[in-house]
């Protein structure tokens, strides 16, 4: 070695002496030019269009002439839980069941005309409302119209449809009490529900309940024009899409919807207690963390969202830097707000390495305590969460969804008819001390309701060290040993 | 920050019945260093999209690396010499939308934020594409395999069928080909990354001159064109790297694979070499694919699932790539029911196109369907950003749209049928089953 390191120093030995020159001087370091925002472009929301069939179904309407796509949608206000426990998804079946045979047409054939003409139809109900709705080109939105007043207004449930329909719903709870993931979902909605409300689900043994009949007769109760709306977003004026549509649902006559009352919130879980699904040899806990938050019309529910943001609603948030970035815990870890009838949930979830389950446990409790005691959130922080929101508003109006969609919160949860309208004076309006406080009063660590699927045998003594009380459930979030 | 699966990448159609004809107005221009430059403007909302693609992909990574162009696109957003802070922070609070992905063929990025943020972006994207290395740490790698190991472990390690993508590379490529390990890699090859492995491929693959930038969306073309010069012109061009594109490989019989997993069902994939995106017979298998399963009275569905009962569900694709493709038929057992079921019933349904060849209408049908596709995917300022961006990655010509839809148009039922001879025999393919320990007896 030393023989070849000399060799090689000979081989390059200058010939003569060098010539020592000074060296030159170093280029100075590149310093990018700091960038500085360019002018403010003015920006207002687009405007809904409202107008009304001369049945009286109100209609809105919102144009975007970008692409000649046409989505349209017909809502109704139903009640999951006004279904019996022992006929769980009647509501579900009897909408999945409208484009299985209407009018003149069998299942295929109405797939086979949908796929003529490009166009998509959707049915489904959940547990708020039941919804019907198309999306195709401006220029087949006649023929498209035409398959969903057939859905709608004549369908026929066949009998031997719903046979296969059921067979499939059968094999697909098979594969909900399988996936991790949606397990998780299940679980927790038994665990805030009891068997009420959303901790309802479709069985076996109801689905094999629930008779053709039946469907008819929830069809009739539910669907009728006196609880519908029709929403139009895309490549179509008011005043062109009105008499499409009285031409085909101008005879249109049917109940309206005797809805029982509205649920209210759970009672929030028992401390500091985790529901445990044991799924064995899975590489990563799905974990979940959940409560109800009150409603979106409490005077400081913005102060809440943006607190919300701050702690785990992005990606730069205290709890997604933690767990993610700075431990490698998850590919990443999410808290979210979301309405249903009986206010808002707030719900925490990330999918959490196996052997990193308590400890990532440990961190998610360690920064709802810290929020709430040594590091309240910063002046910064609030503002830097209440710009995600404030500045990333306009960009949402970019197709009608977003507009569409705030337009029927309003209407199924009963928000102020100014709430579009008033999303940016909200926003502005709660200082850091307000977030802080709401999300103080809402979030409290000891009193969630946890959810873990994940490997029981690895897992369960450690998330116990913690303090916490296990609770071993099975995949529908039935208490194992339990009565 | 997505390893994506095997989506495919369709291409998009025009059909002579169209009222409107779909296009995307631009401009394209270079700058000294070889970056490419199409400005798309659009000022429906006053948001703008910066929209990077840089050629590389899995496909080009070291042997022993696999996951390291996924690793690697996570490590872009981690800081740069002049912005060495978490890439989410600067433009979270400004409302901007931010990601990145990595597929076997190229990685992008973008962030869409309110149009006056503009040269904020196009100064963060600059610093990572020109000054990345001074800012990486062995922390920051480590913390990033950690991360991309959970996002194997959430996609495809923990997921019923999770496994399916990574099964069907692994058995369709031969070890050695670039598409033989999925984009997400293994997990020993993630971990045994080194800060070495990232500077070598920054400075191989990382360059101006094998990248192309796309802005789309609510900005002034002449105030754009002197911010991009500012931020891009400073970052140095380096070799052009060159590949040698590897020959598609060819089944050389029918090639059977069981794989475990805790899932009640069987799922079945078949699988067939066919022509890279954009080559003959490429267009035809999209819409061979339709023709076979795209609602309910297509010909799989309709045999599998609503006459025999034996699936609960069906799917064809053509999964197009910048080297090859594959033609996937999958289908997932019914109660009762199993693997070698569904693959007879599919092979009868596939033989009958001998007998009875697909027809014009059903190609029609298929074509709509695209042109619908199309139309969704420019509704959005960074749908148009991604298909310039993808065009000129794939073809150095962000118009290539219009060459695209002529493919679709062209087609024709007989070019359907004989795609379908061509490209599927029964004989040479790949058929991948996932099941339960113990399989699912079947009932005849």
């Amino acid at each position: 070695m030393r023989a070849l390191l000399l060799l090689a120093l000979v081989a390059c030995a200058p010939k003569a002496p060098p010539v020592v020159e000074a060296p030159p001087p170093p280029p100075p370091p590149y310093v990018p030019a700091p960038p500085t925002p360019l002018a403010t472009r003015p920006f207002s929301p687009p405007a809904a269009t409202r107008g009304a069939l001369g049945s009286g179904v109100p209609v809105v309407v919102v144009e975007n002439h970008e692409v000649p796509l046409v989505t349209l949608r017909i809502d109704f206000l139903t009640r999951g839980a006004d279904v019996p426990l022992a006929k769980a998804g009647l509501a579900e079946a009897a909408m999945d069941m409208l484009n299985e045979g209407a009018g003149k047409r069998d299942a295929l054939q109405i797939s086979a005309e949908l796929q003529r003409l490009g166009a998509g139809l959707g049915t489904g109900a959940g547990y708020d409302g039941a919804s019907v709705s198309i999306s195709c080109l401006r220029d087949k939105l006649e023929p498209t119209l035409d398959v969903l007043a057939d859905v709608l207004l004549r369908p026929t449930f066949p009998a031997e449809e719903w046979e296969r329909r059921r067979s499939l719903w059968i094999d697909d709870l098979q594969d909900a009490r399988n996936s991790p993931g949606r397990i998780a979902s299940r679980v927790t909605d038994r665990v805030l529900w009891g068997q009420s409300y959303r901790g309802v689900e479709a069985t076996e043994a109801s689905l094999r309940a629930i008779t053709v009949k039946e469907m008819k007769a929830w069809h009739a109760a539910n669907l009728g024009p006196g609880g519908a709306t029709i929403q139009v977003g895309g490549d179509v004026t008011l005043a062109e899409v009105l008499p499409m549509l009285d031409a085909r649902f101008g005879g249109w006559k049917g109940k309206t919807a005797k809805l029982g009352a509205p649920p209210t919130a759970p009672v929030p879980p028992p401390q500091n207690t985790v529901w445990l699904v044991d799924k064995p040899g899975v590489a990563q806990s799905v974990v979940r963390a959940a409560a109800y938050v009150g409603r979106p019309t409490d005077p400081d529910f913005a102060a809440f969202t943006i607190a919300n943001n701050a702690m785990g609603g992005q990606f730069a948030s205290r709890i997604n830097l933690d767990l993610r970035e700075q431990k490698g815990y998850t590919y990443g870890a999410r808290t979210s707000v979301s309405y249903d009838l009986a206010g808002t949930s707030w719900s925490f979830s990330a999918n959490i390495h196996t052997e990193k389950t308590a400890p990532a446990l440990e961190a998610l409790l360690q920064q709802l305590r810290d929020v709430e005691g040594a590091r309240p959130l910063t002046a910064a922080e609030v503002e830097d969460a209440r710009g995600a929101s404030v500045f990333g508003w306009p960009g949402r109006f970019e197709s009608p969804d977003y507009l569409l969609g705030q337009l029927d919160a309003i209407r199924t949860y009963g928000l102020p008819e100014d709430w579009v309208a008033t999303y940016l004076t909200r926003m502005r309006a709660p200082s850091a001390a307000d977030a802080q406080k709401a999300w103080a009063d809402r979030i409290d660590p000891d009193r969630l309701a946890f959810i873990v699927v994940g490997d029981a045998a690895r897992i369960r003594p450690e998330v116990e060290k913690l303090g916490f009380v296990v609770i071993p459930v099975d995949v529908d979030g039935n208490v194992i040993g339990g009565k | 920050m997505v390893a994506a699966k095997g989506a495919a990448m369709h291409a998009l159609l025009w059909s002579v019945a169209l009222a409107a004809t779909p296009s995307i107005p631009f401009s394209r221009y270079e700058l000294p260093n070889g970056l490419d430059v199409t400005l798309s403007p659009d000022h429906t909302v006053p948001v703008v999209c910066v929209n990077v693609w840089y050629d590389v992909g899995s496909r080009d990574e070291a042997a022993g690396r696999s996951g390291f162009a996924h690793l690697f696109e996570h490590l872009r957003f981690n800081g740069s010499q002049h912005a060495d802070d978490d890439y989410f922070k600067p433009l979270q609070p400004l409302g901007a939308r931010v990601n990145g992905s990595t597929n076997l063929d190229r990685t992008n990025y973008y962030e869409c934020l309110p149009s006056e943020q503009l040269p904020l972006a196009l100064f963060l994207e600059a610093d990572r594409m020109g000054w990345l290395l001074p800012a990486l740490t062995e922390t920051k790698l480590q913390n990033q395999k950690d991360v991309v190991r959970n996002e194997r472990r959430q996609n495809y390690d923990n997921p019923p069928y999770g496994q399916a993508w990574l099964e069907i590379l692994r058995n369709s490529y031969p070890e050695g080909h670039p598409y033989h390990i999925a984009t997400i890699g293994k997990h020993e090859e993630i971990e045994a990354a080194t800060l070495d492995d990232v500077k070598g491929f920054f400075r191989t693959w990382y360059l101006p001159n094998n990248a192309s930038l796309v802005l789309s969306g609510d900005f002034d073309e002449a105030e754009a064109r002197t911010l991009v010069e500012r931020y891009f012109g400073p970052v140095a061009a380096g070799p052009s790297p060159v590949r040698t594109v590897p020959a598609r490989p060819a089944f050389t019989e029918a090639k059977a694979v069981r794989a475990v997993d805790d899932v009640p069902f069987e799922k079945v994939w078949l699988v067939w070499h066919t022509p890279a995106l954009f080559q003959p017979g490429d267009a035809e298998l999209d819409l061979l694919s339709s023709a076979l399963a795209s609602g309910k009275d297509s010909r799989l569905y309709k045999a599998l699932v609503h006459e025999q009962q034996i699936a609960q569900d069906v799917t064809a694709y053509q999964s197009s790539a910048g080297y090859s493709s594959l033609f996937v038929v999958s289908a997932t057992a019914s109660a009762g029911h199993g693997g070698a079921e569904l693959v007879a019933a599919i092979d009868a349904v596939l033989g009958e196109v001998a007998t009875r060849p697909i027809t014009d209408a059903e190609v029609e049908v298929g074509r709509t369907a695209y042109e619908v596709q199309f139309f969704g995917s420019i509704a959005t300022i960074q749908g148009k950003a991604d298909l310039l961006n993808n065009y000129n990655t794939r073809t150095h010509d962000p118009g290539y749209l219009a060459k695209d839809l002529a493919r679709y148009q062209a087609a024709t039922a007989a070019g359907v049928n004989s795609a379908h001879k061509e490209w599927l025999p029964p004989d040479r393919r790949l058929v991948l089953t996932i099941g339960p320990a113990s399989a699912t007896p079947e009932v005849k």
